[in-house]
């Protein structure tokens, strides 16, 4: 029989914690993503940053968009609040020992003034590498993972939708390829902080739907994550904040006849804050509670800001 | 229970620290503005770019956040302020396109029917989100476009 000491526990519990920290970090920074009235549908890649082999999370989010800010940042609210579900599904497993492979998806509901609209929202798929991997306890240096990031558009853009309400954009909609990295740190087996920084661009595309016949060119987007988390017994508090900024979406277009409709779009601006209770149960199974609220912090542009409440169960295998 | 305290005091303060800089501050339009036009030279809400006529509308019904709108506009010779159609024949009716472009993105269709000589109404006018748009108005080889914020 293998003798786990309790400090063993104790650091294999946090490290999952961080883990499920990381997780939310990275949601946040993607809800943001795809908060520019496409109804939050893009996926997550759920990566390790603890000492697990595989995780797989599961998370139920529902949220409310009652604020409207347009592209020079004034606000507006909606009388009619529309009503955003998501489910998103995550899945990562380690090979090699420091390399590990990710996917995930989201399924979207919208709804508003009675009608409403469900399906899948954009996916994604991450390779990652430990960079800065944790052999022994280092006071002040982080333990990292670096990814390629690949988001496939299985979800309609705004630019696509047919719905009067735009009920049916699930995603941002476009191929984009990006690189990030998540940094995590523990401070006296009590504290935890998690940085997560992102970059990406996205890619034109030809649409043709009832309103426009031309193509798409989105650009560059970034994401910068920062949380802490306060840690007692097998449960954690934790906060954070996420800025994204998104590239206009310049589009060239003819409408079925006629002369040129072009339009060079503007930036989109977004910060999401969230604060979640994690709960442990045994080592393989977690649990988190978030409150997530774009409407707190930095100086949005372009955006619909949503407020949420979501539950996430994650089940992870240690290595 | 003491330790455990003082550690949420400690991480209750770390957050306000961290954060409170960070804060937004909500920039809400003035109330009532509700639709607010940039167009209006020489009287025309808007004006065709190469053939210069004037296109002037007036709301029936001003569109809201969950009901469709409609329009009446009018064609006139820059020149003459006579009624023009503008389209060559009756058949063809010009369209009238709802765009915003700070997103890059249309509304539902708008229906456009002649009333008369140079006389159309457009329905099912909706704006599906808040924000600038822009009401294109369309032939085969003509545009003009009226700015608006919602």
């Amino acid at each position: 029989m293998r003798w786990i000491s309790k400090s063993q526990v104790r650091s294999t519990t946090l490290s999952i914690f961080i883990s499920v920290a990381s997780l939310f970090s990275t949601l946040s920074n993607h809800q943001a993503l795809a908060a520019a009235c496409c109804g939050g549908g893009v996926a997550v890649p759920g990566i390790i940053v603890g000492d697990e082999k595989a995780a797989f999370s599961a998370e139920v989010e529902n949220s409310q968009i009652r604020t409207d800010v347009n592209s020079v940042g004034v606000w507006s609210d909606r009388s009619d609040a529309e009503l955003l579900s998501n489910i998103r599904l995550n899945a990562a497993h380690i090979f090699l020992d420091r390399f590990q492979l990710g996917v995930g998806t989201t399924i979207v509901r919208r709804e508003r003034a009675g009608q409403e609209s469900a399906g899948i929202g954009d996916s994604a798929a991450h390779i990652g590498y430990e960079i800065l991997p944790e052999f022994e306890y280092s006071s002040w240096r982080p333990r990292g993972v670096s990814y390629l990031s690949l988001t496939v558009p299985t979800g309609r853009s705004a630019q696509e939708s047919e719905n009067d309400f735009l009920l049916d954009a699930r995603g941002r909609g476009f191929w984009a390829v990006g690189i990030g990295t998540t940094l995590t740190k523990n401070f006296f087996g009590k504290w935890d902080t998690v940085v997560s920084i992102e970059g990406h661009r996205s890619f034109s595309k030809r649409v043709s739907n009832r309103s426009l016949d031309g193509e798409l060119s989105p650009g560059w987007g970034a994401h910068l994550g920062l949380s802490g988390g306060w840690n007692f017994g097998d449960t954690r508090l934790g906060t954070g904040i996420s800025w994204s900024y998104e590239d206009a979406v310049r589009s060239e277009s003819n409408w079925v006849v006629g002369p040129s409709l072009s339009s060079t779009g503007a930036p989109m601006r977004i910060a999401t804050g969230s604060v979640s209770v994690s709960h442990m149960f045994g080592e393989e199974w977690s649990a988190s509670l978030s409150y997530t609220d774009q409407t707190l912090f930095g100086a949005p542009a372009n955006s619909s800001l949503a407020r949420g409440l979501s539950l996430a169960l994650r089940h992870q295998i240690a290595r | 229970m003491k330790t455990l305290a003082r550690q949420f005091r400690i991480f209750t303060a770390l957050v306000f620290l961290a954060f409170g800089p960070a804060c937004a501050r909500s920039n809400y339009a003035p109330p009532g503005s509700g639709i607010t036009s940039k167009a209006g030279a020489n009287g025309c809400t808007a004006e065709f770019t190469n053939s210069r006529t004037c296109v002037r509308m007036q709301w029936e019904v001003m569109p809201t956040e969950t009901t469709f709108g409609s329009f009446v506009f009018t064609a006139t010779d820059a020149n003459t302020a006579l009624l023009v159609d503008l389209t060559a024949t009756q058949a063809e009716l010009p369209k009238v396109v709802l765009w915003m472009p700070s997103m890059g993105h249309g509304s539902s269709p708008v229906k456009v029917e002649r009333l008369g000589l140079g006389v159309y109404r457009a329905t099912k006018v909706f704006f599906n989100m808040k924000g600038d748009w822009e009401i294109r108005f369309q032939t085969a080889d003509d545009k003009a476009t009226y700015a608006l914020d919602i």
